[in-house]
């Protein structure tokens, strides 16, 4: 009985592989809920907020990615899927205010901050703000996805798409997209089509970009 | 209504002179109304004694003795209901009303129910032929082939009908003793008026069978707040339990049933009397109290500590209260406790359970490998692995460890303890089992389990060895020489033969299957070791249950 049996976070470390197992084992018999519990009680916070979110539970795979240390993640989950921006807010204020007192490594703040203006933004939208608002935080992840030398960050490239496109800014979403094809981000072009195909209902043809040594050899 | 009348109403003429002359242009002045008088509460219309104008003695007659109520619902008011005269007879047997209302209306009201307007002429009744003032010469029927009989007797061939359930304010249960403390405790969680009283029932329509007594338990949300609908509906499924409403004191109609006859007609036909109407599930019955009704809530048993003492001598009730209490030893007991997602392991089981066993698991996959273990009057059922599905039979159990240890399923322990104490406390091995209940704990030798199916299997039907004609001439001669007392020359092929039989004979007892091992490594503790073997053979599901077993006693 979980209630007899559960407690105390240090023992329960050397346990985990078998929570895993049993996790997995209930994912293979189609028991999701019971493999998610297994998953928290195994630590495995990230896997169980990932089943959760292909449950369609946001908030409590949220819940999954705030235990994971992944607070935007949580706090996106919560605004753009679950239609909830205070809940959003409630995430990520405590994160801001760290950051406000510079107790964060600078390199990972700059990532992690635009991950939160992106959240912001769209909370604001969900708030009833201006649509160009969303101007400048798309702009900065234009900025960053163009750049060759920044490895990709899924989340600021999904997330950019989505919040231009829940703007209906559809120009800024091409904005999105050809900054990573610039930066030749790997699949940056199949995302493009694909995001054509199902929002505009059309066939994207995109240019070749050019390798660098023929612009080289060009110039 | 006169065409005259449907124009503007004229003003009154006034009292004791003429009617002034209207002004030139036909244009009267208008003048304020005179202030109202502040209106007084409306009685209802008083019920028609007096006949209509122009009513006429008739006789309706109709097929069905729902009609015939729906008819007398109709007629207008003024005689109770108990004294209208109903009749049973003529062609068809068909039940008949007599009525004195005009032949317009009777042929409106008689033609929502398909029935047939007779007019009296002398002492035979003649069929009306549907216009005019006077029956035609058609079909005749005489009067003394008609019998009188009783509007209950209508009121019981017609039966009750269903109609869309309504919210109850107040719900009155007819049960059996045994079920009043268990309803009752619930309706106490939900904030509702509970009481109840022994009542005896009669017979309705037999009034010499002999009464039986039960319990009637009046449940009400207080107020116009609604019983919860889905209290009523568990209650109206609950095939010991007549759920009521009560329509009037003298009246009780099953819940969500109606009568042809309208509530309150029916509810003049009991007199001093209360009357019990419900479908043939239950029956009709007159209901006699025989007793006061008692506050539920009295029902309902308090726990040790709430026992009543003696004030104390040397102490006041202040000194009391400051005064630290001895320090009490807790014990080990079980507790309701909410719990969600748990897996149910095992089942305790009564002597008729056992009988319903055959039909719920016969072809069921869970008959393959549960095992039965039986006891003195209660019996274990489980599986390798746990059940992992909820019976409809028995206690569900949930195995907490470490070994042998089950509660029932909603129980927790009081005080909470770990595993070493539970081990301490209520020691278990591979051949044991210990099932906690509140107040006792039960144990059982896992020695003697045997397979579930063994309830509905009997003795395997005796085997008639075939062998082929050769082998067969051959044991006829080796039988001869034994009986003669010679050594016996086995053939060559005879020989291996009979060896494959027996070894086949042998071999079949003694197959083990991988259920008996994973079980066996269950039962040492090696919980790891069994779900390896269950997620080898494909079932997952109990390996998942096994793993986290294996976790939760690493804790």
């Amino acid at each position: 009985m979980m209630s007899e049996t559960t407690g105390r976070n240090g023992t329960r470390m050397a346990n985990a592989g078998l929570y895993v197992r049993a996790a997995d084992c209930y994912r293979h018999a189609g028991l999701v809920g019971e493999a998610v519990r297994c998953y928290r009680l195994a630590g495995a916070h990230r896997t169980a907020g990932d089943l959760n979110t292909s449950l369609g539970q946001y908030r409590e795979a949220a819940v999954d990615y705030q235990n994971s240390g992944m607070p935007e993640l949580a706090a996106w989950l919560l605004v753009h899927h679950a239609h909830d921006p205070a809940a959003a807010r409630a995430v990520l204020t405590p994160l801001i205010s760290v950051h406000v007192h510079g107790t964060e490594n600078p390199a990972a703040a700059a990532e992690a901050g635009l991950r939160r203006r992106l959240v912001l933004a769209r909370c604001a939208v969900a708030e009833g703000a201006a649509l160009d608002s969303v101007l400048p935080v798309i702009e900065a992840a234009c900025t960053e996805l163009a750049d060759p030398t920044i490895p990709r960050d899924r989340f600021v490239d999904e997330w950019a798409v989505a919040l231009a496109e829940h703007a209906q800014r559809y120009d800024q979403v091409a904005l999105v997209f050809a900054a990573s094809m610039r930066a030749r981000r790997p699949g940056a072009a199949q995302r493009w089509s694909q995001w054509a195909d199902r929002v505009l209902h059309t066939n994207l043809i995109l240019p070749v970009v050019p390798t660098a040594a023929r612009r080289g050899g060009r110039d | 209504m006169s065409p005259r009348s449907r124009g503007t109403r004229r003003p009154a003429a006034p009292a004791g002179g003429e009617r002034p002359r209207p002004p030139a242009g036909g244009l009267e002045p208008v003048t304020d109304p005179p202030p109202r008088p502040a209106e007084e509460p409306v009685a209802p219309p008083a019920l028609r004694v007096v006949p209509q104008p122009g009513a006429v003695r008739l006789f309706a007659r109709f097929g069905t003795a729902s009609a015939a109520l729906a008819f007398i619902a109709q007629l207008p008011g003024g005689q109770p209901i108990s004294e209208v005269r109903c009749l049973r007879g003529g062609p068809g047997d068909g039940w008949w009303v007599p009525a004195e209302i005009t032949l317009e209306a009777a042929r409106e009201m008689v033609s929502v129910t398909v029935g047939r307007v007779y007019l009296p002429s002398g002492g035979q009744l003649i069929r009306d032929r549907g216009w005019g003032d006077s029956a035609a010469t058609g079909q005749s029927v005489g009067v003394d082939e008609l019998r009188d009989v009783s509007v209950l007797q209508l009121v019981q061939v017609a039966g009750l009908y269903q109609y869309l359930p309504q919210p109850l304010r107040e719900a009155v249960l007819l049960m059996p003793g045994f079920l009043i403390s268990g309803i009752t405790r619930r309706a106490l969680d939900l904030h509702l008026a509970v009481t109840y009283r022994p009542v005896e029932l009669i017979s309705l329509f037999e009034p010499g069978d002999p009464a039986r007594t039960c319990y009637e338990l009046c449940l009400s949300a207080g107020g116009d707040d609604p019983l919860p609908a889905s209290l009523v509906a568990a209650l109206d499924r609950l095939p010991f339990v007549l759920v009521c409403r009560r329509v009037a004191d003298s009246l009780l109609i099953r819940h969500a049933w109606a009568s042809a006859l309208p509530d309150l007609a029916l509810a003049t036909l009991p007199g001093e009397e209360t009357w019990v109407m419900a479908d043939a599930a239950y029956g009709c019955a007159r209901l006699n109290p025989l007793g006061e009704p008692q506050d539920g809530a009295s029902l309902v048993r308090c726990g040790e500590e709430y026992q009543l003492v003696d004030i104390s001598r040397e102490a006041s009730w202040v000194d009391a209260a400051d005064m630290p209490s001895e320090p009490v030893l807790p014990e080990v007991t079980l507790v309701p406790a909410r719990m969600s997602g748990v897996r149910v392991d095992a089942a305790l089981l009564d002597d008729a359970d056992l009988a319903c066993l055959p039909g719920l698991l016969m072809g069921q996959p869970l008959a393959e490998s549960a095992v039965l273990i039986r006891g003195r009057d209660r019996h274990l059922l489980t599986a390798p692995g746990g059940l992992l599905e909820q019976l409809p039979i028995g206690e569900p159990l949930c195995w907490i460890g470490p070994g042998n240890l089950y509660l029932p399923l909603g129980y927790r322990l009081q005080p909470l303890l770990p595993a070493a104490a539970r081990a301490a406390l209520f020691p278990t091995d591979a051949t044991t089992a210990v099932i906690l209940l509140p107040g006792t704990a039960l144990r059982y030798d896992l020695e003697t389990r045997r397979p579930v199916w063994l309830l509905w299997a009997g003795p395997a039907p005796v085997v008639q060895y075939q062998v082929p004609p050769a082998v067969n001439a051959d044991l006829a001669a080796l039988d001869k020489e034994l009986a003669q007392g010679l050594a016996p020359k086995l053939p060559a092929g005879g020989r291996s033969v009979l060896r494959r039989i027996f070894r086949t004979e042998d071999g079949g007892a003694q197959q083990h299957d991988w259920h008996d091992e994973a079980y066996a490594a269950e039962l040492a503790g090696d919980y790891a070791a069994a779900a390896e073997l269950h997620l080898k053979y494909k079932d997952p599901m109990r390996a998942a249950r096994l793993f986290e077993r294996a976790a939760e006693l690493e804790n």
